[in-house]
Parts: C-alpha cells; sequence; structure tokens
C-alpha cells in the first residue's frame, strides 16, 4: 500500500525537534504536527483541551460520536473523521492512510505494533499516557511543542498546577483517611501502579490495598485487582468510592441520578458490609468517569478531596476548574453534581 | 412351555428385515439360527429380547405371555440376551459384571438373593477361579463366559445368544457353545443361538433354522435339514456333506473354489478328498 | 458332545453355602466407609476454609456462628458479632458454593461419562459452556450486568443459553437417535459456534465489559450469595436421591453397551435423556453463579473411580465428595497465596488438581483403562 502524505509541506518546516517520551523514547518530527492519531479518548481530549483539535485526523471507537451514544455531543466534530476501531488492536491501514503524522498511544496500548507498522509510513510513535497525572504533567510541555500548542498547554498545565496547589494546601496536615476505590466491578479495586490508585494518594487518601505490589505495573491488574470482601471489611475504610454504576457508559451526557443512587445503595447493602466504618458514616460515593478522568484524573484527585475532606475543602469550588477544563473541549460546562453522588443524595 | 413366534415382522425404517417368522423353541432345547450376513438372524434375535420392536406378529411363552405387552423390566426377568462381545470402557470385577444380570431385579441395593444367583451363575461358569480379576484382564474366552454368567444371573427362561462365537479362537468358540448347551440343559431354558458356523451348529444344536432374505426357508434337526440345496440358497456355495462321529458335516464342494472363466476351459483344481473320491469310484 | 461326557471347561453348579451372607454384607464396607470418611473430610476442610484468611476467627468462632444461628441467640459483644457476621454473610456461602458447585460439576460429570460412555467427557463436552458465557456476555453488554455474577441478569443469561444448548442437542439426540459419538460431535460443534459468537461481542466490547466477561469464565465464588446457595442445595437434595436410585440403570448403560441395558429391563433412552438433562441442569446452574470452572467435572470422577471403583451407587456420590474437596481447597489456595487478591477458583483447581490426577494415573494405571 502506498503511503498517503498528509497535508503538511513538502518543504519548509518550522523545525524539527527530539523530545523524550513518556518511556525514554527519544521521537525526533518536524513540527507543528498537523495530523495526529490519539489512540484513546483521553488522548483525544488533551489534544483537544490544548487547543490542537483540529489535527486529529482519525480517532479510535471510543471518540467515534456514532458508537458513543452518552458522548455524541461531547465527540460530535469526529462525526466524520475516520474510526480506526478498537484501541487494542486498530486497523492500522486506516491509521496510515487518514494522513497522521504521530501517534499518540498510552503506555498500555499497542504501541510497539505501532512502531512496527506505521513507521514504513512515515508516522512517529509517541507515547504519553494522559490518563496517568504525573506523566500528563511531566509531558505536557512537550505536547505543547509538538502541536505549536505552546500556549493551550500552558494554560492546561496552570490548570493542573492550580488543583496541585489547592490540595497541597488544603491537604495539609489532614489525617490520612482511608479508601476502598471499588472500579465498576464488585470486589474488583486498584492498587500502586495504577492511576486510579494515585489519584487517590493525590486526593489525600489512603489506599487499603495499597500494600499489595505486582511487579509489572504494566499489567492490567493494577486497575482491576479482585479482592476478598472479607478484606475490605476487615481493613475497614473511612470513605468508599465506587467508579460507575452497572452497565452504564460514562460520559458528557450525564446519567438518571437514580441510577447513581442504586449503585451506592446495591454497596451498603452487600452482606457483611453494614459494619464497614464508611458503610455506618454514609461516605459512600459514586462518581461518572467523564469528570473524575478529565485533565488526566486531576479533576478526580479534586473531587476526592472534597469528599474526604469536606470541611477543608468547602470553599473549593468544584465547578469551576470543571468548566475551565470543558471549555477548550467545546461543550457547555456542567455543574460537576450532575457526575457525582454521596450516599444519601 | 414353548418360545413361539408368530408371523413376525421387523423393520428398519423402510426396509423390512425378518418378513414374516413362525417358530417355535421348547424349554432345554438349543435351536440354531442360520444364514448369511444380513438375513435378519441378529435382528430377530434382538426383536425377541426387547431391544426392537417389531411391527406385526406376535411372541408368545407359554401360549398365555405377549412378551410385547411386558413391562421392560418384567420381559428382562424373562429373556436374557447374550452379546457378541463385552464392550467396557471402565474395568468393572467380575462380580459386579455378573451382577448387572440382577438389574430388572433390584433399585438400588442388591439383595441376598440377587448375590445368590449372582454366585450361582459364576461358579456355573467356572469364573470363581478368576476371582477379582477387572472384566479387562481377561481373554476373550473368559469374557464370554461373564456375558452369559451375567445373562444367567437374570434367571430367565428364554436364553438368546446373539452370534457369541465370532470373535473367539476356536477353543473358545467350542467351550462358549459346551457351555451353551449345558447351560440350557441344566436350567431348562429355551435357547436361540445366531450362529453362522454350520458344523459347529451340527454339533452343538438340537434343532437349526435357516434365515434367507429375512424369510424362514428350513427348519429342524441339522441330520435332516442340511442339504446341498439349502446351503446354496442361503450361502451360495457348493458344498458336500458327511457325517462324523454321528454329526452332519459341510465340506467345500470339489471344484467349487474356482471362478468359471467364460470362453476357457474350466481348470479342474481337485481337493485331496475329491481326488480320492475320483479315484475310489474310477 | 454329549451332556454325560465330564467337561473340562466347566465346574459343577454348586448350592450357595450358608455361612457366606456375613462375608456378603460386608462385600461394600470399602465403599462405604470411604464415603463416610469422605463426607467428614468435607465437613472438616469446610470449617477449615470458613476459617482460613478471616483474621481473628478461630475454630471456636466458627463453631459459635453455626450454634448462635441455630439456636437463634447472637452474641451481643460487639467484636464476636463482627466476626460472625463475617463468618456468616460471607464465609460460609462462599465455602458452601464451593462445596455445592463442585459437587454438582462433579456429578454432572460423572453422568455424563457413564452415559456417553467416554472416560475423556466433562460436563463441558455438550456445548454448554461456551453457551453459558455468551449468555453471560450478552447480559453483561446488554442489561450491564457486572461480573459481580450474584447479578441476576447475568445468571438467567447463563442459564437461559445454557438450556437452550441443551434442549437443541437433546432434541437432537432424540428425534435422530443419535448415539454416544454424535452426540459428542454435536457437542464440540456447538462449543464451537457459541465460542465464537462469544469472541465476536468480546471484540466489540468496551474495556469494562471485555474485563468483566473475561473475570466471569474464569470461574470463582467470590461473589458467592446466600440465594445462590440455597438454590443449589435444593437442586442437589432432589437430584442426588433420584440419581443414586437410577444407579442400577446407570451401571447397564454404561458398562453394558444400550442393547444389553434394554435387555436387562433398562429403559436407555429415557434414562439417558433424562440423566443428561439432570447433569444439564447442574452443571447450568453451577456455571451460572459461579461462571466456568473446568477439570473439576472431568477429573472428580476419575480420582473418585480410583478408590471405590466405577459403580455408579457409590461413585456419585463419592465423585460429589471428590469434587466438593477439590473446589473448597482451591478456594483455600486462592484466597490464600496472594492475599488480599483472589486468584479465582477455576484457576487454582486445575492447577491443584491435576498433579493429584497425574499421580494417581501413574500409580493405578490399570483402573482407567
Amino acid at each position: 500500500m502506498t503511503a498517503v502524505h498528509g497535508s503538511y509541506a513538502q518543504d519548509a518546516r518550522q523545525k524539527t525537534i527530539t523530545i523524550t517520551d513518556e518511556l525514554g523514547r527519544e521521537v525526533t518530527l518536524p513540527v507543528p504536527v498537523k495530523a495526529v492519531y490519539p489512540d484513546l479518548w483521553y488522548q483525544t481530549e488533551i489534544v483537544r483541551a490544548i487547543g490542537a483539535g483540529k489535527t486529529i485526523v482519525a480517532v479510535d471507537q471510543t471518540a467515534d460520536p456514532n458508537k458513543n451514544p452518552t458522548n455524541s455531543e461531547y465527540f460530535a466534530e469526529f462525526a466524520n473523521v475516520p474510526d480506526a476501531g478498537n484501541f487494542n488492536g486498530p486497523n492500522w491501514e486506516t491509521i496510515a492512510s487518514s494522513g497522521a503524522e504521530v501517534f499518540f498511544a498510552r503506555r498500555n496500548s499497542p504501541w510497539q505494533d505501532a512502531v512496527e507498522k506505521l513507521t514504513p509510513f512515515g508516522i512517529k510513535v509517541v507515547v504519553v499516557s494522559t490518563w496517568d497525572p504525573k506523566v500528563l504533567r511531566a509531558q505536557l510541555p512537550n505536547v505543547g511543542k509538538i502541536f505549536g500548542a505552546e500556549k493551550g498547554a500552558a494554560a492546561l498545565a496552570q490548570l493542573y498546577d492550580d488543583i496541585d496547589d489547592v490540595l497541597t494546601q488544603r491537604l495539609k496536615d489532614a489525617p490520612r483517611k482511608t479508601v476502598y476505590f471499588e472500579n465498576n466491578a464488585d470486589f474488583v479495586t486498584s492498587v500502586p501502579g495504577s492511576g486510579w490508585h494515585d489519584t487517590i494518594v493525590l486526593g489525600g487518601g489512603k489506599n487499603i490495598f495499597e500494600d499489595v505490589n505486582i511487579g509489572n505495573t504494566s499489567s492490567a491488574s493494577v486497575h482491576t485487582y479482585t479482592v476478598d470482601p472479607v478484606a475490605i471489611i476487615d481493613r475497614n475504610p473511612d470513605v468508599i468510592i465506587h467508579n460507575g454504576v452497572d452497565g452504564l457508559t460514562s460520559g458528557y451526557r450525564p446519567w438518571d441520578k437514580q441510577k447513581l443512587a442504586d449503585q451506592a445503595q446495591r454497596i451498603v447493602d452487600r452482606p457483611g458490609w453494614s459494619t464497614i466504618k464508611a458503610v455506618h458514616d454514609k461516605n459512600v460515593f459514586v462518581f461518572n468517569n467523564f469528570l473524575y478522568s478529565a485533565l488526566g484524573k486531576q479533576l478526580g484527585a479534586l473531587v476526592v478531596a472534597k469528599w474526604l475532606y469536606p470541611d477543608r475543602l468547602a470553599d473549593v469550588d468544584l465547578d469551576a476548574y470543571f468548566a475551565r477544563w470543558l471549555e477548550p473541549q467545546g461543550v457547555k460546562a456542567r455543574p460537576a453534581s450532575d457526575y457525582l453522588y454521596k450516599l444519601g443524595g | 412351555m414353548t418360545l413361539a413366534i408368530d408371523s413376525l415382522v421387523v423393520g428398519y425404517g423402510k426396509r423390512t428385515v425378518v418378513k414374516g417368522a413362525t417358530l417355535r423353541v421348547g424349554k432345554g432345547e438349543l435351536v440354531g439360527l442360520l444364514g448369511s450376513n444380513g438375513s435378519g438372524k441378529s435382528t430377530l434375535i434382538k426383536t425377541i429380547a426387547g431391544i426392537n420392536r417389531h411391527s406385526a406378529g406376535t411372541i408368545t411363552w407359554d401360549g398365555t405371555t405377549d412378551l410385547a405387552g411386558l413391562p421392560r423390566r418384567e420381559l428382562a426377568k424373562l429373556v436374557a440376551y447374550v452379546p457378541q462381545s463385552i464392550s467396557l470402557s471402565f474395568g468393572l470385577d467380575i462380580k459386579e459384571a455378573v451382577l448387572l444380570g440382577r438389574t430388572p431385579y433390584f433399585g438400588t441395593r442388591p439383595s441376598e438373593r440377587d448375590w445368590q444367583h449372582v454366585e450361582q451363575a459364576i461358579r456355573l461358569l467356572g469364573l470363581n477361579e478368576l476371582g477379582d480379576r477387572a472384566v479387562t484382564e481377561l481373554s476373550g474366552g473368559q469374557g464370554q463366559r461373564v456375558l452369559i454368567a451375567r445373562a444367567l444371573a437374570q434367571n430367565p427362561k428364554i436364553l438368546l445368544l446373539d452370534e457369541p462365537t465370532s470373535a473367539l479362537d476356536i477353543r473358545y468358540q467350542w467351550q462358549t457353545l459346551t457351555i451353551a448347551r449345558q447351560v440350557t440343559r441344566k436350567n431348562d431354558v429355551a435357547a436361540v443361538i445366531a450362529i453362522h458356523d454350520l458344523n459347529q451348529a451340527a454339533r452343538f444344536c438340537d434343532r437349526v433354522i435357516f434365515l434367507n432374505d429375512g424369510e424362514i426357508i428350513a427348519e429342524g434337526r441339522p441330520a435332516d435339514v442340511y442339504s446341498p440345496e439349502l446351503i446354496k440358497t442361503v450361502y451360495g456355495v457348493e458344498v458336500e456333506l458327511s457325517t462324523h462321529k454321528g454329526f452332519v458335516q459341510i465340506h467345500p464342494a470339489a471344484d467349487h473354489d474356482e471362478p468359471q472363466r467364460p470362453g476357457h476351459l474350466a481348470a479342474v483344481h481337485t481337493s485331496s478328498v475329491g481326488e480320492s473320491r475320483l479315484q475310489a469310484q474310477g | 458332545m454329549s451332556s454325560t461326557q465330564t467337561d473340562p471347561y466347566l465346574a459343577d453348579a454348586v448350592s450357595g453355602e450358608p455361612g457366606s451372607s456375613r462375608r456378603r454384607r460386608d462385600r461394600y464396607a470399602y465403599q462405604n466407609g470411604a464415603i463416610v470418611l469422605g463426607i467428614a473430610a468435607v465437613i472438616v476442610t469446610a470449617l477449615v476454609g470458613i476459617q482460613i484468611g478471616t483474621s481473628g476467627a478461630t475454630f471456636g468462632h466458627v463453631l459459635g456462628t453455626f450454634y448462635a444461628k441455630i439456636t437463634a441467640t447472637p452474641p451481643t459483644e460487639r467484636a464476636a458479632l463482627q466476626i460472625q457476621n463475617i463468618i456468616w454473610e460471607l464465609r460460609v456461602p462462599r465455602i458452601a458454593l464451593a462445596i455445592l458447585g463442585g459437587a454438582a460439576l462433579a456429578i454432572a460429570g460423572t453422568l455424563f461419562q457413564g452415559l456417553l460412555r467416554n472416560p475423556l467427557v466433562s460436563p463441558y463436552t455438550l456445548g454448554i459452556a461456551p453457551a453459558a458465557a455468551f449468555g453471560a456476555s450478552l447480559a453483561i453488554v446488554v442489561f450491564g450486568a457486572t461480573a459481580g455474577s450474584a447479578n441476576i441478569p447475568l445468571v438467567i443469561g447463563a442459564l437461559l443459553f445454557s438450556f437452550l444448548n441443551t434442549a437443541l442437542v437433546l432434541s437432537l439426540a432424540s428425534a435422530r437417535n443419535l448415539n454416544a459419538t454424535t452426540l459428542i460431535l454435536v457437542g464440540i460443534a456447538l462449543s464451537q459456534l457459541f465460542g465464537a459468537l462469544t469472541a465476536c461481542i468480546q471484540y466489540f466490547a468496551q474495556d469494562e465489559v471485555l474485563a468483566a466477561i473475561v473475570r466471569w469464565t474464569w470461574g470463582s465464588v467470590n461473589n458467592s450469595a446466600w440465594y445462590q446457595v440455597l438454590v443449589m442445595f435444593a437442586l442437589l437434595a432432589l437430584t442426588l436421591p433420584y440419581i443414586r436410585f437410577r444407579s442400577g440403570a446407570l451401571n447397564a448403560i454404561a458398562f453394558a453397551g444400550d442393547d444389553s441395558a434394554k435387555s436387562l429391563g433398562v429403559a436407555v433412552s429415557r434414562v439417558r435423556l433424562e440423566s443428561i438433562a439432570i447433569a444439564a441442569t447442574l452443571t447450568a446452574v453451577t456455571i451460572a453463579f459461579t461462571g466456568i470452572i473446568g477439570f473439576v467435572g472431568l477429573v472428580a470422577p476419575h480420582i473418585a473411580r480410583l478408590v471405590v471403583g466405577p459403580n455408579h451407587r457409590f461413585l456419585i456420590t463419592f465423585s460429589a465428595i471428590i469434587g466438593a474437596l477439590l473446589l473448597v481447597v482451591s478456594d483455600a489456595v486462592g484466597r490464600l497465596v496472594i492475599s488480599p487478591g483472589v486468584i479465582p477458583v477455576g484457576i487454582i483447581d486445575a492447577l491443584v488438581g491435576a498433579p493429584i490426577f497425574l499421580y494417581l494415573i501413574l500409580t493405578r494405571q490399570k483402573a482407567i483403562e
């Protein structure tokens, strides 16, 4: 198959730079990049967030508005952009023929395959896991440079740092409350190595399963680690935070509040759970990942902090930070409470 | 007491295999069922045993009991079937294998009486010397004896043997037939044995019945019934008869085994028998 | 040969001797003893399983919990109440499900092996497991059932397709009079079909859904609930006596062949269909609650056979015992090895059972053939 070159001028390029991506790979590429394939909706969001949304020439199925009813508005601009399909095994031909110059991927993606398959077409692979808050923050300057969107990247970094500051100041000397984090399925939690875990820690919490040590942090089991329910009861968390509602896909379009309430109720109704401190104190929370995962879960960390220490963050305006995130995404601002629920309403 | 079969018709799908069979078997009588492959011997036997269903005709015992009307378990207490060979995936020991014959009599727990029948059958068949061996360790002949013992444990009045000698070597063929005959006499059962060896049939059976293409074409004592014409009809071979120690015996006819080549003189192949006869005559 | 000649091949018939009746009463002493011992082992293992990995719980607590429930006198002291709560709400259903599920799968495996006269078949041979997996996947995708298998839509999805698969196999079997080999081949074909359909769903599924489906197929008792225990108990209480009652017929079918079994008074087709239906139900309900636990349905009957022999009168019960033991031990191991994490019981039981099985095969080879 002949490579179809994209829209960049073949002669004068402003410059060529070399950046070091998250995995320490040195990537040399002419900038600004004008065509990119972000390999998951987190990646897509970040590209758009820094103001480079127009460079997206292909998306995966999670950013395809036709396949994601809850995000049909959110990703409306990609309605006519080619869909490369399953992010674990994308259609390389679609990507190659889309004119993309860069494959912008997470580390838990088939990026090695991408290197092998796309290099013949001159497509560069840049690995930045935007779901990982630390990685995202560290790499934002690079990402800005790649797309010639230094200002947008800086604004995003500013948002990130502002939240960081809030967290650092307000959580100073806070007694670390213990948290059981449940990742969508019963008794499935996240452990160190996972961005879900990091978010809890950033938010001032102590993951009751922080002692679990999985060697290979690229393995999926850091994100979805099945535990014995008795261990949860034994560890008696102060707070329970549950991702999602059974069967519902997260997205810009909020869920019916009742569904979140039902999910929380299901948790407290579990046999033997009434003795857990979190259940007893009604500190059971359910969230819609759309808000929680925004900006590499930085918003999530803020949410966690507000839930764990409502007094210390009483005047922190979650809606304002959320709006700063949503604005470059090109959609109307929504209240954070649409995506969050505490037991008892 | 007689096993009476009248105008029995048995078919598989559209094919009729037994086309109106009528025969009688008395107590203590061993009747041989002869015929070429596909003539319906096995089908007939299995129908009497209740394994196949007949579409017309009757099977009656003792003039009163219609076998087709009996519930399965009752039939099994009356009629025992010995298959061609023992088919096992897992090793039962001999006692358990013979105990299977008591299935129609007990539900879950075999009683003392059941075990008595089992032990009696084992002794009768000389299997007690083999002890606790698994059936899979036995020779062909020993396995066949187990099957017969199982049938006897059923305490039947009618005993059916479906080509029990096909897979055995000659020592065990004779043994099985001897046992069949002995058992028939001792236990006073009406016995039918499907058999393909004409000479053995003549030697061990009281009467024989010839099936040809699903119909009974001859019936009686071997010495009375065997004839070259009959054998030719049923088996398509030329034979000569002789008598050995009072039993009729079949031999291939002098030049039977050389196919006729049209347009050529038939080569004359004389067997030693034929030759000596010619010499004797000449 | 006249009957008056002495026959070198025959021994004369001798009537039964008195005094041998005591020998007969002990005839199955070994098997019965094995079963009694087995039941005791299950009880002990269950108690140990309940206690293991439950911090602060002693055997005293375990026994105390049962006593409190029976006499309806819960403890007043808070710590004790907490422990009893954990034991009764979480540990007991888990262990009970492992016991009942293991027993059910083992019984189903025994039935299939006997009915199909093939030592290599398992409860999954007729395609039930892939069908159930498909039903569960469908439920997860369409109704958003979670991998928490206490979830009703998921249970229903798995059950529905299990029964669909079984009905298909059985109606083919009775309409076309399929013999054992053909049945197995049909099962293989259906396995492939449902396996492919499930793979289709997985391919197009969202990440969480995909993970949920995969997790379910590993087989687990981590999400056990009391209602599942009660359903399984009722099912086994109903079917086990019936199967034992049929053990004579099963022996005939398994060891004498279809024709001979008929001649021994067994309604072969009817018994086979009924027994397959029962085995399929046991399997389907278990899978619906636990996901797909492999190995135990294939191997428990073999291990049992090596101990008590092939007579179904004892084999069925002892298989159930072995199946129960296998799963309780596997669950305990899965909980201990990476505590507080849990390795699904379906994975452990293969790892635990395979060496045991190999050892038994190599030392007692003859009994398998």
